[in-house]
């Protein structure tokens, strides 16, 4: 009697327990199930990567291989094409035994800083890739050396030099633009002016690169830059189609601000100087300096004079107003000399030394000398009140 | 002896401060390259983002400073200023026309424009905010959280939480069951 009481007893039981572990088993069966399909996913994605990672070893080793040189092939060019990874749009290659121009790529430098050992860089999926490649030889002025990749691919012309193979792009390959080119170097980014030029409305790369050196030359050959010369860095942004400015009363990038600054900032950038093609002989020459403080918009034309950067390089760099006089741009400004180095009431106690002359942006403020770049471009002297300006805030370079 | 430690402490501290002072200048850090839109409704100052996005790259320097006009400045959620930049007001720009050498503009008020700037970021950022040259507030801007991984990167092994769940999985089953055996008995 009482073994059935406890056998019926255990059966209750018994199928109570049952009814609790059904729902658990379920989860857990439906946890294991989930997990091991996404563990099989996470294995296929994973067989993807290493099949990726192998496409870099096959490109390195076949780049590797073509760079090898045999003296009977002396002044024999390849044409070669090389696969790459999928999701590739960039090679860099990196010349070690000899300087290489840290400012083409800011995300190269970072990569090349960080694998110091490596000479061969890819950019998939946004980053770059290290790789080692042996018997590489680069020119000092194509150092590094990037293509862009088409179809994940690359063509190369490799030329038989003897002891290296020289590397060039085939004419109809694109080479990778819109990096930072060193121009001038003097030094270390953080102790020199810093300038980048920018294209706008450029056809021709070279038309850009030679409308620069011009403005430099200016700059190295007018004091206060001229004894300093050392104290400042150039580059440019190495591109000459995405900036399209436009040109009416002022030379208007508004749609276009954002790309510039991003283009620039490629480049160590304290002042962006903005050059802008002007094609037309008849329309005036026009120039700006914008008020964000360190871009400077020059419209190159025909008829351009150059020394018109030492001007709007005195509004920037000394606060330096306009020295001529143009009553129906200033009058409705409010314009007032106190916050200005070279404007002043009569008898001009600002500088007391120099002259007291009539005329500063309106009739009735004084200048310090009869002519100089503020007031006209003839005059490429800045005189001695506007050049203590320049140099007190140029002084914080070395 | 513990003088002696001090001494290589301190030459070891120089060394290390130094190499890292020698990487942060030679490397290009992550900027925010930013577009802002300037309107002047009726003398009411009022400045707004249109464009923001980091990139790696170099911001200026800001050496030229005017005395006077707006401040720009990035603070913290405790509002300390983490940079600081005055500049002239976005409105004014100089605008010059020149043919052969003579020389003709000068300062102009726009009521509105666009401009942009490239500025460093910090971990700790949490504002953008820019006040006119009168010290009122006219932009207030709420920097985006930085997304510290890219999507479809996996941060801990993936095999590592299967294991974990499938070991906590069979321990609650197994648990069951010990129970179930002791009611029944």
């Amino acid at each position: 009697m009482k073994y059935n009481k406890h056998s019926r007893y255990r059966k209750v039981e018994n199928k109570r327990g049952q009814e609790n572990l059904a729902p658990a088993l379920y989860a857990v069966v439906a946890i294991v199930v989930v997990l091991l399909a996404s563990w099989g996913i996470f294995q296929f994605y994973k067989s993807k990567s290493s099949a990726s990672q192998a496409d870099f070893i096959v490109f390195s080793n076949s780049l590797n291989n073509y760079l090898k040189t045999y003296s009977s092939q002396f002044g024999n060019v390849e044409n070669v094409n090389l696969a790459l990874p999928e999701r590739t749009d960039n090679v860099c290659i990196i010349d070690r035994s000899e300087e290489f121009n840290e400012f083409l790529d800011a995300q190269l430098a970072v990569a090349a800083s960080k694998f110091q050992d490596m000479n061969v860089f890819v950019r998939n999926n946004g980053e770059y890739i290290p790789l080692k490649v042996d018997n590489l030889k680069l020119s000092k002025n194509n150092n590094p050396f990037c293509i862009k990749a088409a179809a994940n691919n690359i063509k190369l012309n490799l030329e038989n030099k003897g002891e290296y193979k020289s590397i060039s792009i085939p004419s109809n390959e694109q080479k990778s633009s819109e990096d930072c080119t060193v121009i001038i170097y003097n030094g270390e980014p953080s102790k020199k002016l810093d300038f980048t030029f920018v294209a706008s409305n450029y056809g021709n790369i070279q038309d850009f690169k030679n409308d620069a050196e011009k403005y430099i030359d200016v700059l190295r050959n007018n004091e206060p830059f001229k004894s300093d010369f050392e104290k400042f860095n150039f580059y440019m942004i190495d591109g000459t189609t995405s900036i399209k400015c436009t040109e009416d009363q002022l030379i208007n990038c508004n749609s276009e601000e954002f790309k510039i600054h991003e283009l620039a900032s490629k480049c160590p950038n304290d002042i962006t100087l903005l050059l802008h093609k002007n094609f037309g002989v008849i329309s005036p020459v026009r120039s700006s300096s914008v008020s964000n403080m360190n871009m400077i918009k020059i419209s190159s034309s025909p008829v351009e004079d150059n020394s018109v950067i030492l001007h709007e390089l005195g509004h920037m760099i000394g606060h330096l107003a306009d020295e001529y006089v143009d009553n129906a741009y200033y009058q409705n400004v409010n314009f007032k000399p106190d916050t200005y180095p070279n404007c002043d009431y009569s008898p001009c106690p600002k500088w007391s030394v120099v002259g007291c002359y009539e005329g500063c942006s309106l009739g009735n403020y004084y200048r310090p000398t009869e002519d100089s770049i503020m007031n006209h471009l003839s005059d490429l002297n800045y005189g001695p009140v506007n050049e203590k300006a320049m140099n007190d805030n140029l002084g914080v370079y070395q | 002896m513990k003088t002696n430690n001090k001494i290589w402490m301190s030459i070891l501290f120089v060394i290390f401060a130094t190499f890292i002072s020698i990487i942060v200048f030679a490397t290009p850090s992550t900027v925010r390259v930013i577009n802002f839109h300037y309107e002047n409704i009726n003398g009411k100052e009022i400045v707004a983002v249109t464009n923001s996005g980091t990139v790696l790259g170099y911001y200026p320097d800001y050496n030229f400073q005017p005395d006077h006009g707006y401040m720009l400045k990035i603070v913290d959620n405790s509002n300390n200023a983490l940079f600081s930049v005055k500049m002239p007001p976005p409105s004014e720009i100089y605008v010059h026309e020149y043919n052969g050498k003579n020389i003709t503009g000068g300062l102009v008020i726009l009521n509105q424009t666009d401009f942009s700037m490239v500025l460093p970021t910090f971990q700790n950022e949490s504002k953008i905010v820019i006040l006119n040259s009168n010290n009122q507030n006219v932009m207030d801007y709420t920097i985006p959280e930085q997304k510290t991984q890219e999507s479809g990167k996996t941060s801990v092994p993936f095999g590592l939480i299967i294991a974990f769940v499938l070991i906590l999985a069979v321990f609650v089953l197994a648990s069951r069951l010990r129970k179930k055996k002791k009611e029944i008995r």
